[in-house]
């Protein structure tokens, strides 16, 4: 569930002709330059139309090592659960301030490789301030899972970052990210810029 | 009676459709709502008052009225009309706002939203909310705002906000996005009244169960007049609600045809239509799994309509399950055939429908000859047309002018 910052970007490529495909080999060219591991975002509809098991498999040749869906419920998730398991990618999943116990917990179970924790109710965005109910909510997932928890949703400043890194163990920043992109002349050097600082925070805790 | 139940599984699929497809923030608000709906559902209470306000503040029963200079007009079957746009706001809509308004105060939600394409669920929701008090904020794309202009200065009348959406292509489908990061957001203290049987569920079940009064009542109607049940039901389907209101009495009935009409715009080869059973294909919209007009990367296609209500892209899951199993018709109508139809019906019965209804008029129109003089077919006429008359004179000028 994507904010306007992202849903700007995403009109915005699309009218520029980029498609799935052509996203999946940005992550190969992104792998083979980085050789971080990569995490891939995207709505279920289009890794349902390109076939799971072939998306799955996809994203693994192109590097990648995980997938986020954000519209996809643990409910929902059993056919690409399978099919991430079959490719060797971990399907990452959302716990929100909402989610009860017994969610969290069926969202542990579901997850591999890390637990995404939305620490804002709403949608992906810049925010002013960090919501403290988040440092509640990683604690809550410690209780069901020993994977890594990350915060994301509404981190968009080094201070954000620093404070969310004191007590998780990731720091997601999309939006402030894209902002960067879309507003720049030069992004590759704003944005590296920006997320230097964001990892000269982290680092720092 | 030889029904077939068509309730969803416990996690809302109408076989392979349906589901719940959302962020997680929504997901206990969901499992909230089926609970409180499943409450209400059986609670003498909760049914009594939805009774009492549908027959004494939103005029149910509407009649189903004997279109005989249709009929003679269209020489073959006799055609009845359901008249639910003679119900309070206009249109079928108040049937689904009157219940989840009252489910909204159940749950102690004060702030409702809503979203709207015609105009028509904007209306009956800041009318349900005004009655309750409650506070209301309706989004509607830009677009429509300025083809409904008159329904968005009653909405305001209504104490509602009406909050016109910019992005994408400024219609129905923008407005449901925007609507539900809304609800995303306050999902705490807010109730989103969906105006369609789509979205995650419960909604497409629940919107069914608040509309299902329509097809009741029909049924009950017709063997009063005919002392048998219908051969035809037909209806306009965007999303598809009053199109499920009327069929659900008649799902699985032995003889009984069940015909949603969907809009053809501009003619299905053109790629400008709104027919999202009859040209989409299976894909994920507003969480559920159902029928989208989409291209083959599963990005949203944009659709046309003469009527707002009809311009959507996706339709809700029960549709696509009753299609694939051979209990439902889907069928076409396109922005021409609809404007006829609108005529015809303001000609040979003093009516004027709403533009999303003159698509299941046209229809019957077009089949009535070939259904024969011994059939009895019903076409649920879910909204009123007043609405329409400024976009209908502005077509009719241009069409004029070009001849």
């Amino acid at each position: 569930m994507d904010g306007p910052v992202i849903q700007e970007a995403t009109n915005a490529v699309l009218a520029k002709g980029q498609r799935t495909a052509g996203a999946i080999e940005l992550i190969a060219r992104a792998a083979e330059a980085t050789g971080r591991p990569l995490v891939a975002m995207t709505y279920y509809n289009l890794i349902f139309r390109y076939g799971l098991d072939a998306f799955a498999h996809a994203l693994a040749d192109a590097g990648a090592t995980g997938a986020i869906v954000p519209d996809l419920s643990v409910e929902d998730s059993g056919p690409w659960r399978d099919a991430c398991g079959r490719a060797g990618i971990a399907p990452v999943f959302i716990a929100a301030q909402t989610s009860p116990p017994e969610r969290l917990r069926a969202i542990a179970a579901a997850a591999r490789g890390f637990v995404y924790a939305a620490s804002l109710l709403g949608v992906t965005g810049v925010r002013e301030s960090m919501d403290d109910r988040a440092r509640a909510l990683v604690a809550s997932i410690r209780e069901e899972t020993d994977l890594p928890v990350a915060v994301g949703i509404g981190v968009s400043t080094a201070e954000h970052a620093r404070a969310v890194a004191s007590y998780a163990d990731g720091v997601i920043v999309g939006s402030a990210v894209v902002k960067r992109i879309s507003g720049s002349s030069s992004p590759a050097r704003d944005v590296g810029a920006f997320v230097s600082d964001l990892v000269t925070a982290v680092l720092s805790t | 009676m030889a029904r077939i139940s068509t309730d969803p599984d416990a996690g809302g699929h109408f076989g392979r459709f349906g589901g719940k497809y959302v962020p997680e923030a929504l997901m206990h608000a969901l499992d909230e709502l089926e609970q409180a709906f499943t409450d209400a559902r059986t609670d003498d209470e909760f049914n009594a008052e939805l009774d009492t306000l549908r027959r004494e503040y939103a005029g149910r029963p509407t009649p189903l009225w004997r279109a005989r200079r249709l009929t003679e007009t269209c020489g073959g079957a006799r055609i009845y009309l359901k008249r639910e746009d003679l119900a309070h706001t206009g249109a079928h809509k108040i049937n689904n706002v009157l219940g989840q308004c009252l489910l909204a105060r159940r749950m102690g939600k004060k702030r409702i939203i809503a979203e709207t394409g015609a105009g028509q669920h904007g209306v009956a929701t800041a009318t349900a909310a005004a009655l309750f008090g409650q506070e209301c904020i309706v989004y509607m794309g830009e677009e429509d705002t300025h083809r409904q202009a008159l329904n968005v200065f009653r909405m305001e009348l209504l104490g509602a906000t009406v909050v016109p959406v910019t992005a994408g292509s400024r219609t129905l489908k923008d407005a449901i996005n925007e609507a539900l990061r809304d609800w995303v957001t306050n999902v705490e203290t807010t109730h989103y009244v969906i105006g369609s049987v789509v979205g995650p569920h419960p909604f497409p079940l629940l919107v069914r169960e608040f509309q299902k009064v329509i097809g009741e009542e029909t049924r009950a109607q017709i063997l009063e007049a005919e002392g048998r049940l219908p051969d035809v039901v037909t209806a306009c389907v965007g999303g598809g609600s009053n199109a499920m209101g009327i069929f659900h009495a008649f799902v699985g009935e032995p003889g009984v045809r069940l015909v949603g009409v969907e809009a053809a715009g501009r003619g299905i080869a053109s790629g400008l239509h709104s027919a999202t059973l009859g040209a989409g294909e299976p894909g994920v919209l507003h969480g559920a799994l159902s029928m989208l007009i989409q291209d083959p990367d599963g990005q949203v296609r944009p659709t046309h309509s003469i009527s707002a209500g009809l311009d959507y892209p996706g339709v809700g899951p029960e549709h696509a399950y009753l299609r694939e199993q051979g209990l439902a018709d889907y069928e076409t109508a396109t922005d021409d055939e609809a404007l006829d139809a609108f005529s015809l019906l303001a000609r040979t019965e003093g009516i004027l429908p709403a533009l999303e209804s003159s698509h299941a008029i046209a229809w019957i129109a077009r089949e009535a000859r070939a259904l024969g003089t011994d059939a009895v077919a019903i076409v649920n006429l879910s909204g009123r047309g007043d609405k329409d008359v400024e976009t209908v004179r502005s077509i009719m000028k241009a069409r004029d002018g070009a001849h």
